[in-house]
């Protein structure tokens, strides 16, 4: 059985890649900094100095977010593409995004706003995402199979991009450009002060998965199997859509949708490692999906001067390509 | 011993009744009749994944539907007449998930765990298939390896929905010489449904009819019954 | 033979690009700012030309009588009689009709919550909704006999049935004019189809008047670091060096950060780069918000800026409307609003016309 030791040597460099180019993008940028800056700017910060100013409050809540991003949204879409034995299932198939979505084009096209609200931005995406979470939720402690979900999160997709269409056709244009650039996703709306909060929102889905390791393995075989197991499917699909809804509801929220990471970096790992065992794999996507969207966010930043590229361009422009050729692989 | 009293099989609508039957232990049961009338259904309702629209089914003298799933698991096991090959599951991982009830938490194997599958794979002769991809294999590969995955299981019903359909004769041949082996070695109560008749009436198995015309499950002893019901 | 070829060619060439004989000359044009709206007056006719800033080759061309004398006979006008029935797409237009006091004259608007002027809110018009998504019904029902619009796809969507029914479509590019003054000059459009060109002259030469007053008194000295701009997603959006807005904040006398920056559009920068050099601007201007709570809830690092923390920042967001329809027609008062603004501390708060203190 091939396990996470074996492979031990692979993750760990990755993780020391995540940790070089934490370093990195903490130091570069358009105002030059020092590596003697780092220190006083993360751990005796001192608001008086630009540099550490620069550092603490706009590169490394930005570094965390694509490293907890990159991480959650992988495992997400690690579980749907298991829960839906489809590898081209990922963390928005449920429809859980459509949720922040909605509340945000609510806020920023129809002028209803959340600017008279006590909430914000993020708190309507969060809203959003919590209120469309639970009614997946409560419709997936109802529906005989997994099939009924996904139709259902198609739909529930779809009926949200409606509403957002006509909302769009009554705006002004200012309006629209603000509700696309949200959609085109972005790592720099979190405060360094949000991070605490954000990374230990962030664990407890990752901690449940472990509880489902063993499920999980059972389930790529089929929900009869896991039910012949001794497993009661209807709760491992709950707990699964509550972990994917907080990872997915979450990210989304503070992120806006970042496309493509939850539905290549699980096929990758899996190509890569060659293995259905969970374990290993939650370990794979949590590191491999950190390291791809902090490279995405260094390159963005690399190339700022020259091009304004959008996260979710980024994402598309190297996930779109490697998901046609899973595909092809999958009809030869 | 599975007994059943005035169960009535199906599940949108009635398929069949058995009343005052009984599997017992260390023996073959080989169940047949016409496509469709609800072998599958049957099996399924013993294991546990479909409910009996009517009627008692008990395990070891105590009701199945008493049984948690987890209970269920360790005394019965079932092979679907067809299995999906997954990519990147290699035949030993595949096995290694028929052990779910003794692995950790994580699905860690044990020496002993590994021990089961060595022996399993080497009993129905596919240890050579050991690091193969469930998707690679032929269905009659993938077929025997449920089996085998059903046999780590360690129950001691094993329930298998026409295992022998996509195997060549060889291998028919050795998968009910297997099966009442275990049966009889292991003392395991073996329940088969089949098309492959001929070939099962050369074992001392105990055959069962759910005849068309009644639509109930019938113990036959001979030949004749199965002829004049697939004939009519 | 080498020298009859090119003699050729070259007449060919001369021919191709023989000047329309039809075309306003430089001479004859009376608009002395505005890059799009040429005008040329004599006894008998009027000619305005409008010239498409994407596609230079595409011109409106009207030929109006001259108000003020009488028709010739001989001439064939587009427009016959001063119009009293006008439909406008943008808040530009209502206010240079407003500055004419011919408010009466509009019968239908694009929408009538983002109007400012009392008297055309107390009046009502009819709603026509967004430029590219115009109903032709709804603007025959208005009774209006011109369309102004402003042209932000490239040809006016209906136009064709319009025309036919014999409603004609005006571009109004105001909005591409890169000089203050340029903008303004638009009101002579309306002078001219309205039949108030002489009011329109009159008002656009004080215009002209309070704007130069105003530039040589402050213009010398230059002061007072200014920031204009905000974030919008991920990047601050400023305007380059050589835009409208960099134009009027160099009219004041304001050091706008980004003067030396080429272009006549929007700079987009990293907020980093932003934070690099905030601590020596004095002043921010037009961050599109009305209070700090706004400003902070879009972009929460924003409290890092230190004209935020010092609360001197100004914007027009508190009437948006007003801004929109004033404006482009009155550069004086925003250039008189700078002024005001670079008094820095001794600056009075009512003196100020569209900008007001965002705290």
């Amino acid at each position: 059985m091939i396990g996470v030791r074996s492979h031990a040597v692979l993750l760990l460099a990755v993780l020391a890649g995540i940790l070089v180019l934490s370093f990195f993008g903490l130091l570069s940028g358009d105002i030059p900094t020092e590596f003697s800056d780092l220190y006083p700017a993360l751990l005796d910060y001192s608001s008086q100095d630009l540099n550490q100013v620069i550092i603490r409050e706009i590169r490394l809540p930005r570094i965390m977010m694509a490293i907890i991003s990159g991480a959650g949204l992988s495992v997400a879409g690690m579980l749907m593409q298991t829960l839906f034995q489809n590898p081209l299932a990922g963390p928005y198939v449920l429809g859980i995004n459509s949720g922040s979505s909605l509340m945000v084009a609510l806020g920023v096209l129809s002028g209803v706003g959340f600017f008279n609200s006590e909430l914000g931005l993020i708190g309507s995406a969060l809203l959003g995402a919590f209120v469309f979470g639970l009614f997946i939720l409560f419709t997936a402690s109802f529906l005989r199979n997994q099939i009924g979900l996904l139709l259902f999160g198609v739909m529930l997709g779809s009926f949200v991009s409606a509403i957002i269409t006509i909302l769009e056709a009554g705006s002004q244009a200012e309006a629209l450009k603000s509700f696309a650039l949200w959609s085109m996703g972005s790592l720099n709306n979190v405060t360094v002060e949000q991070i605490p909060m954000i990374f230990s929102v962030f664990i407890i889905p990752c901690f449940l998965t472990f509880f489902i390791i063993k499920p999980l393995n059972i389930l790529v075989l089929g929900e009869e199997e896991c039910r012949l197991m001794g497993y009661d499917i209807k709760k491992i699909r709950i707990l699964i859509v509550f972990i994917t809804a907080l990872f997915t509801g979450l990210i989304t929220a503070f992120c806006g949708p970042i496309a493509f990471v939850g539905l290549a970096v699980p096929n990758l790992t899996r190509m890569l490692f060659k293995t259905q065992n969970h374990m290993l794999l939650l370990i794979a996507n949590l590191l491999f999906g950190a390291f791809f969207l902090l490279t995405c966010d260094i390159t963005i930043q690399l190339f700022s001067d020259i091009l304004l590229i959008p996260i979710n361009a980024l994402t598309s422009l190297i996930g779109a390509p490697f998901v046609i050729y899973i595909l092809i692989r999958k009809l030869r | 011993m599975i007994t059943l009293k005035n169960v009535v099989i199906g599940f949108d609508k009635d398929l069949f009744a058995a009343d005052r039957v009984g599997f017992q232990k260390g023996e073959v049961h080989v169940l047949t009749g016409k496509n469709g009338i609800g072998k599958s259904a049957f099996l399924r309702t013993l294991s546990g994944l479909l409910k009996p629209i009517q009627g008692d089914i008990s395990l070891d003298d105590k009701a199945l539907d008493k049984y948690s799933d987890r209970e269920l698991s360790t005394n019965i096991s079932f092979v679907p007449s067809s299995q999906k090959g997954v990519s990147f599951l290699s035949v030993d991982a595949y096995m290694m998930l028929g052990r779910s009830n003794f692995t950790n938490m994580f699905g860690n194997a044990s020496e002993e765990d590994l021990k089961a599958i060595e022996k399993a794979k080497s009993i129905f002769g596919i240890t050579h298939l050991s690091h193969k991809y469930t998707d690679q294999l032929s269905s009659g590969e993938l077929q025997l390896c449920a089996i085998a995955k059903a046999y780590v299981q360690e129950t001691d019903y094993i329930l298998l929905d026409e295992p022998t359909a996509h195997l060549d004769y060889q291998n028919k041949k050795r998968v009910y010489e297997l099966l009442k082996q275990i049966s009889i070695d292991q003392n395991k109560g073996i329940i088969i449904s089949t098309h492959d008749l001929d070939l099962a009436f050369k074992f001392p198995f105990n055959f069962y009819l759910i005849k068309e015309s009644d639509l109930k499950l019938h113990v036959i002893e001979g030949f004749n019954d199965i002829e004049n019901e697939f004939n009519s | 033979m080498k020298l009859i070829l090119f003699g050729i060619f070259f007449l060919l060439l001369s021919c191709g690009t023989k000047p329309d004989d039809s075309q306003i000359k430089d001479s004859e044009n009376l608009c002395k700012y505005s890059k799009w709206l040429r005008i040329s007056e004599t006894k008998d006719l009027v000619r305005i030309e409008i010239t498409n800033p994407d596609d230079p080759s595409q011109i409106v061309k009207l030929k109006l009588p001259n108000f003020k004398s009488s028709k010739s006979k001989s001439q064939t006008y587009d427009v016959e009689h001063p119009i009293q029935r006008i439909a406008v797409l943008s808040s530009t237009h209502i206010g240079m009709l407003g500055e004419l006091n011919l408010i009466e004259r509009i019968v239908a608007v694009a929408d009538l919550k983002y109007v400012f002027n009392t008297k055309l809110k107390n009046k009502g018009a009819i709603e026509l909704g967004e430029e590219q998504l115009i109903s032709a019904e709804k603007i025959i029902s208005s009774g209006a006999e011109v369309v102004i619009y402003s042209g932000f796809s490239n040809e006016f969507p209906k136009q064709n049935l319009l025309h036919k029914i014999g409603i004609k479509t005006i571009p109004n590019y105001d909005w591409r004019e890169v000089h203050p003054l340029g903008r303004a000059e638009w009101i002579l459009l309306f002078g001219y189809l309205t039949g108030h060109a002489e009011e329109a002259k009159n008002k656009f030469n004080q215009i002209c008047t309070n704007y130069d007053n105003i530039k040589d008194k402050v213009q010398g000295n230059k002061a007072i670091q200014t920031l204009s701009g905000n974030m919008t997603g991920d990047f601050w959006y400023a305007p380059a060096g050589e835009s409208y807005h960099a134009q009027l904040f160099d009219d004041a006398g304001l050091l706008y950060v980004f003067s030396n920056e080429k272009g006549t559009g929007s700079l987009s920068l990293s907020f980093e780069k932003i934070l690099g050099i905030t601590d020596n601007v004095d002043l921010w201007l037009n961050p599109g918000f009305k209070n700090k709570t706004q400003i902070l809830k879009t972009h929460p690092k924003s409290r890092l800026l230190k004209p935020l923390k010092l609360s001197s920042v100004f914007c027009y967001s508190h009437d948006t409307n007003k801004y929109w329809e004033l404006s482009a027609c009155r550069p004086d008062l925003i250039l008189s609003d700078y002024a005001e603004l670079k008094k820095g501390i001794q600056m009075e708060s009512n003196n100020l016309f569209f900008y007001k203190r965002v705290q």
